[in-house]
């Protein structure tokens, strides 16, 4: 498969007063395409430092991010701007819904930034937060509803516009292990099911392992780039497991 | 990001604080309605003003006067013609008085009711109607007097006024003489002694010569003489200037005074160029706005004028300056509803860093941020300036009614103002006024948004997102 995001001697310096941190140190390694990406590290390592850069929420010290063809690193802030609205879909460990908005406006929002029409991104948004299983919250604002349920609303925002790719830092980092569980598997399989790449950041080790290969840093160096053997799955599991959550949504939208 | 989806949203960040943008709003509306009382105020006295002047004479009106023998232009028929062939002028007359010529008007049996006529002045009889001259009744003069020769009768203009000045010869004291308004015993009215339209006048000429003896020596000559018309406006209560004055054609009058001199045999040393010269000449303009030009190119040919738009001028200069002073007084408030709207965006900005964090990440473009705090900045403004203009209409309509029905107030407050008193509102808010000040608060609302919107697009996404 061809490599979707390309990172090239990756360097990012932080200077805090007199001294200056070194967060990434000429990083350099491929992501392709559909892959599913762990990165992963005990706090300071740098991880979101690197998910930063690779989003284009930062500008790197030194060296490029290119993703598909264009080297975002010397993108001006508007055309990011519209580079992210294309591309790029993202998930925050705090969910980061707009407060004044219901659950459903949230979710359309990426659509409404395009242009797309109140009907038509509604519809899209609805039929997100079904899949999600949030089918009966719709006019909920984001304080009336749970943690877990928060981030399952920002995950539908995350693909409602079918992004080629998603980031996702620390992701389930306010969740319990149950709905922990629960939303690594929906984003999983949504991204399966979208055939999008997907760039996880995590100190979480059994969170690593939902992913295709687990990239570990430390101190701003690779100190580890491996598969994850652990579930190399075949296709037949693959669409077993969609079928399983599909059906378990469906449970779930009854019990609500 | 749609238009419609913009202004929902701008409108959706207004409501979310409505305290906020009410207090905002109420400053924009105390500012608009400060100056458009202010600038109301101002044009209530303009037009007090104008129709102060206006009640002076016609504004359309200029007089032109030729003073000095050597002048280089003198005002002759032939430079009238150049003036009456200037783009705008109506209509025009020069006015020639005949020097040292005495005349009287006889009327009744033997005479017995006569004045004297001073001053008789010649005009462009074709261009009376054009000039606005007032019939009382009758006609005005025709354009050339029938016949010529020794038996012709003279036509003449009389003012409403000047038939009172027929005093009775028979009569002594009071008796011999007849005012306007005045009244018999009765208390009805007393006409004048004669009714020039109806009865029989004659002119009369005289000539007066001294001896060695310094004995007067009368001498009289007489001639036919009809009025067409009484000069003066029908409404009693209404100034007329050609109430006082005795106009005939100009020609007319030339003739009348040569054949007084060849009658009395009166030598005169004629002007070396032989011509006849006015002091001065009257002409009416078509458009007031042409009033001005006109009285320049007059002004430049080398005679002087004077007209009512000339004292207008300055005037109205003044005034306009006044109500520039009054509007910069109510434009300080409307600053301090900039400096307000200013405060409120940079709060709201504060507040929802986040929010427009998450909103860069989300892909949202730079422009539209942009777009949201400008119109949410610009709508405080439009409806503040809507409301205050609302209001301003209010507060004057409430001003006008206090002054005018006697109110408590109408001593006090016009004379605090310089209200002229007659007629008029004290207060005058024009279309243009109340459009402007909607404007303007606009606008007003866009500047004191503009700077807050650049500073929450050059939020760092980043940093906003790790906001708390
Ligand atoms: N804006 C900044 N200014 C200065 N130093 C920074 C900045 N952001 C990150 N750092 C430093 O860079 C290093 C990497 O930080 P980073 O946030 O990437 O860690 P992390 O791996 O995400 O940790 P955690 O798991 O705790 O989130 C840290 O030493 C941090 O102090
Ligand atoms: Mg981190």
């Amino acid at each position: 498969m061809a490599a979707i995001i390309k990172i090239e001697n990756l360097r990012k310096v932080y200077p805090v007063g007199k001294e200056r941190i070194v967060a990434l140190n000429n990083i350099s390694f491929d992501i392709e395409e559909g892959e599913i990406c762990c990165i992963l590290g005990t706090s300071g390592s740098g991880k979101s430092t690197l998910l930063n850069q690779l989003a284009g929420l930062e500008k790197p010290t030194k060296g490029s991010v290119t993703i598909g063809k264009t080297n975002i690193s010397v993108l001006s802030e508007t055309r990011l701007a519209k580079f992210r609205q294309k591309y790029i879909g993202f998930v925050f460990q705090s969910y980061n819904l707009l407060p004044a908005y219901t659950a459903l406006e949230n979710v359309a929002m990426p659509l409404m930034f395009r242009g797309v029409s109140k009907k038509k991104r509604e519809q899209k948004a609805k039929e997100l937060l079904k899949l999600v299983g949030l089918g009966k919250r719709l006019s909920h604002k984001p304080t009336q509803m749970s943690g877990g349920q928060q981030q399952r609303v920002g995950i539908a925002r995350a693909f409602v516009s079918k992004q080629k790719i998603i980031f996702a830092d620390e992701p389930t980092g306010n969740l319990d292990s149950k709905t922990t569980r629960e939303v690594m598997e929906l984003m999983v399989n949504l991204c399966r099911k979208y055939k999008e790449t997907f760039v996880l950041v995590t100190h979480d080790r059994d969170l690593a392992l939902y992913a295709d290969r687990i990239i570990t840093l430390a101190d701003g160096e690779i100190i580890k780039d491996e598969r994850n053997q652990s579930i190399a799955r075949t296709e037949e599991q693959i669409a077993a497991e969609q079928t399983a959550m599909e059906s378990k949504e469906e449970s779930k939208n009854t019990e609500e | 990001m749609r238009i419609s989806d913009l202004i929902s949203m701008t409108v959706k960040n207004l409501l979310r604080r409505k305290t906020r943008t009410l207090l905002t709003v109420a400053g924009v509306i105390v500012g608009t309605c400060s100056i458009v009382l202010m600038v109301s105020l101002g044009i209530g006295q303009t037009e007090a003003l104008e129709q102060n002047i206006a009640q002076m004479g016609d504004l359309t009106m200029i007089q032109i006067y030729s003073y000095g023998e050597n002048a280089e232009t003198v005002l002759n028929d032939e430079t009238m013609q150049r003036i009456l062939a200037m783009d705008g002028v109506q209509a025009g007359t020069p006015f020639y008085n005949a020097p040292n010529m005495e005349l009287k008007l006889f009327s009744g049996k033997k005479d017995r009711y006569q004045m004297q006529l001073w001053g008789v002045r010649g005009v462009y009889a074709d261009q009376l109607e054009n000039m606005g001259f007032n019939l009382a009744e009758g006609e005005l003069l025709p354009a050339q007097s029938t016949q010529g020769g020794k038996n012709k009768t003279y036509q003449m203009l009389m003012g409403k006024s000047m038939v009172y000045e027929f005093t009775d010869t028979k009569a002594k004291g009071q008796a011999a003489y007849r005012w306007e308004g005045m009244l018999d015993a009765n208390g009805n009215q007393l006409p004048p002694f004669v009714d020039p339209m109806k009865d029989e006048l004659t002119l009369v000429m005289e000539h007066t010569t001294y001896d060695e003896n310094g004995t007067a020596n009368r001498e009289e000559a007489r001639c036919e003489v009809e009025i067409s018309g009484i000069l003066g406006s029908k409404d009693p209560n209404t100034y007329d200037e050609n109430s006082y004055n005795l106009y005939m054609d100009i020609n007319d009058l030339k003739e009348l005074y040569e054949e007084y001199k060849e009658t009395f045999d009166i030598k005169e040393e004629k002007n070396k160029k032989n011509e006849v010269t006015y002091n001065n000449a009257k002409i009416k303009v078509s458009d007031i706005d042409m009033v001005e030009s006109i009285d320049k190119a007059i002004k430049d040919m080398g005679f002087e004028t004077y007209s009512l738009n000339s004292i207008r001028e300055p005037m109205m200069e003044q005034m306009q300056q006044q109500q520039l002073f009054l509007g910069g007084i109510g434009g300080i408030s409307l600053l301090v509803a900039a400096i307000g709207i200013s405060n409120t965006m940079v709060m709201s900005i504060y507040e929802r860093t986040r929010e427009i964090g998450i909103m860069k990440v989300l892909g949202c473009k730079l422009g539209n941020i942009r777009s949201v705090f400008l119109m949410e900045a610009g709508l405080i403004g439009f409806f503040g300036g809507l409301a205050g203009v609302g209001i301003s209409y209010g507060i004057s309509y409430g001003l006008n009614y206090l002054t005018m029905s006697g109110g408590a107030l109408s001593g006090v407050l016009g004379s605090m103002l310089g209200g002229m008193g007659g007629g008029g509102s004290l207060s005058v808010i024009p279309l243009w006024l109340a459009g402007a000040a909607v404007l303007f608060a606009t606008v007003i609302g866009l500047l004191s948004g503009f700077s807050p919107a650049n500073r929450a697009v050059k939020i760092s996404a980043l940093e906003a997102i790790k906001h708390e």
